[in-house]
């Protein structure tokens, strides 16, 4: 991308008529659903006429806001999370054209019927069907990829996982609570798996399994034993099964998953669910994790750290930056509401 | 030679694999847990202890007492008359067999040999493997595990650097330290790699 930032804003507004906020003030904009999103300078351009774009495609009931951008991956999410899409953009050198890729159903989407030879070229083979439609004068092209190529993702059950360069981010279909996305920055690097049982948990579970089958014993046998305490220990017995159940299938499903860890606050920052029919594909995005954390540029309290560590300021250079850094971060966590767009190019 | 295995009794199973270059892979299987992890092989010392293990004088004291006793009743039999036809003689030794062999057992497991990988700033072991002496598999292991460690050492260095680098560029970015500021500052990372590559 040679080209600037105001050329970039022109041709965009020229090719999708669409009108872009200026840049250099950080533009604040109101989501219906009560989030604002704040974009900063290196994205907005990008991150607004996206967003001005997915306004004219939806319908006028919805307000996307942008969640991140990086690179090639462009995350915007449809009012909160009732529908959330992943889109992936591409420009060519002349920003000619442009495709969104929805990552939520492996399609891409594309503006102008001349660029299907284009599309067909950065996609391949992957390509299942391309059908076009007419919606509100503009010609889409709908293209259905067997496997999608466009950006860092895995898929578990009803989880997807999106790898930028500065975030990881995930949806949940099912559960939008567990929705989350980190700054790498934040996260160690080296992960931990396993599952390991507890000496008095087994030996607990097998008092109680001996308990109900001595008990039920003795009442299929009309056992004299079995009188009035009897009957309690084995409805308590019967009650504590479920409970002992469901702490053996979360361990066991907890083993599956793959621990990363904060770097900080030593606290589980995320899991990737491992999958056991193809554990090579873990094995690679795990990889791809790994290496995208050691790139990913460092946070300003790690920074501080390493400087200090390596004698690099004197005690007084020390205190002035550390309060500076404390100062930015709070005001950035006392606007809680707005989602800040990472920093590409930092 | 980057992976070793080492299998217990047929239910322990530790495998260590020497990933990346900073990274050392841990896998142990024991009947009732699997854990595998990533560890950074810049917490570790270089060269693992060889620690024997000694029995607690609780347990030495208790084995001394069971020879003791056992002596003593021996020696009761072959002198005393009636305490031979008192007792059943066949039954007495197969006790006594099935006491040493326990004993013997519980000894040998309490005062293996033990290779305790420790950590760099703590001390605190890591992990811990069974030290064979004869087992060339095993050499080969710790020498790449050692030369693995000194790389480690310098590569985190560099990788620092680099992202000191980084983080100076970030805070200019963020307008939390001036240009002037800036400059200062990697000319002081900049004289700080050079004193390394020096000395």
């Amino acid at each position: 991308m040679n080209l600037s930032n105001n050329e970039i804003k022109s041709k965009l507004a020229q090719q999708f008529d669409v009108e872009i906020a200026d840049y250099p003030v950080l533009s604040k904009l109101n989501g219906a659903s009560g989030i604002d999103y704040l974009v900063l300078d290196e994205d907005q351009v990008l991150g607004s006429a996206l967003e001005a774009i997915v306004k004219r495609i939806a319908k006028d009931s919805v307000s996307p806001y942008v969640l991140g951008m990086n690179g090639s991956i462009c995350w915007i999410s449809i009012n909160e999370f009732k529908w959330e899409f992943c889109f992936d953009y591409l420009f060519d050198d002349s920003f000619q054209w442009l495709i969104i890729h929805n990552a939520c159903d492996d399609t891409v989407l594309f503006l102008g019927a001349d660029l299907v030879d284009v599309v067909k070229s950065v996609l391949g083979s992957d390509i299942e069907s391309i059908e076009p439609f007419i919606c509100r004068d503009f010609w889409y092209g709908v293209v259905k990829t067997h496997t999608s190529n466009l950006g860092l993702e895995y898929k578990h059950d009803t989880r997807r996982y999106f790898l930028s360069k500065t975030k990881i981010h995930c949806t949940d279909s099912s559960q939008p609570k567990n929705n989350f996305s980190i700054h790498l920055n934040e996260v160690d690097p080296y992960y931990r798996s396993g599952v390991s049982y507890s000496l008095l948990g087994i030996i607990c579970s097998s008092f109680i399994v001996l308990a109900i089958v001595t008990r039920l014993v003795q009442w299929l046998n009309g056992s004299p034993a079995f009188d009035g305490s009897g009957h309690t220990q084995l409805i308590f017995y019967l009650l504590l099964v479920p409970f002992f159940g469901y702490k053996y299938y979360k361990t066991v499903k907890m083993g599956n998953n793959y621990e990363f860890r904060t770097l900080n606050e030593d606290k589980l920052a995320f899991t990737i669910p491992d999958n056991k029919k193809n554990p090579e594909e873990t094995q690679s995005f795990l990889q791809i994790i790994v290496d995208s954390i050691h790139e990913a540029t460092p946070s300003n309290q790690t920074i501080l750290f390493l400087l200090g560590q390596y004698g690099l300021l004197t005690q007084m250079e020390w205190v002035q930056l550390e309060s500076k850094i404390f100062k930015n971060e709070n005001i950035n966590e006392s606007e809680s509401n707005i989602i800040h767009l990472s920093r590409s190019n930092i | 030679m980057n992976e070793y295995t080492e299998k217990q009794f047929y239910l322990n199973q530790t495998t260590l694999t020497l990933a990346s270059k900073d990274a050392l892979f841990f896998e142990r299987r024991t009947p009732f847990s699997h854990v595998k992890e990533m560890i950074p092989l810049v917490v570790f010392l270089a060269t693992p202890k060889i620690y024997k293990n000694k029995l607690s004088s609780l347990a030495r004291w208790l084995l001394q007492m069971e020879l003791m006793g056992m002596v003593l009743i021996l020696i009761g039999l072959i002198s005393d008359h009636k305490f031979r036809e008192l007792i059943n003689i066949p039954v007495l030794f197969g006790f006594f067999a099935f006491l040493l062999a326990c004993s013997a057992l519980y000894y040998w497991s309490a005062t293996t040999t033990n290779l305790i990988f420790s950590g760099n700033n703590t001390g605190q072991p890591v992990f811990k493997l069974n030290y064979l002496k004869n087992n060339v598999e095993q050499k080969k292991f710790i020498n790449a595990f050692t030369s693995a460690v000194m790389e480690a050492r310098i590569h985190f260095e560099q990788v620092n650097f680099v992202r000191i680098e980084k983080g100076i560029d970030s805070l200019k970015k963020q307008n939390i330290i001036t240009g002037a500021f800036t400059e200062e500052l990697q000319q002081r990372l900049g004289n700080l790699m050079n004193g390394e590559f020096v000395s």
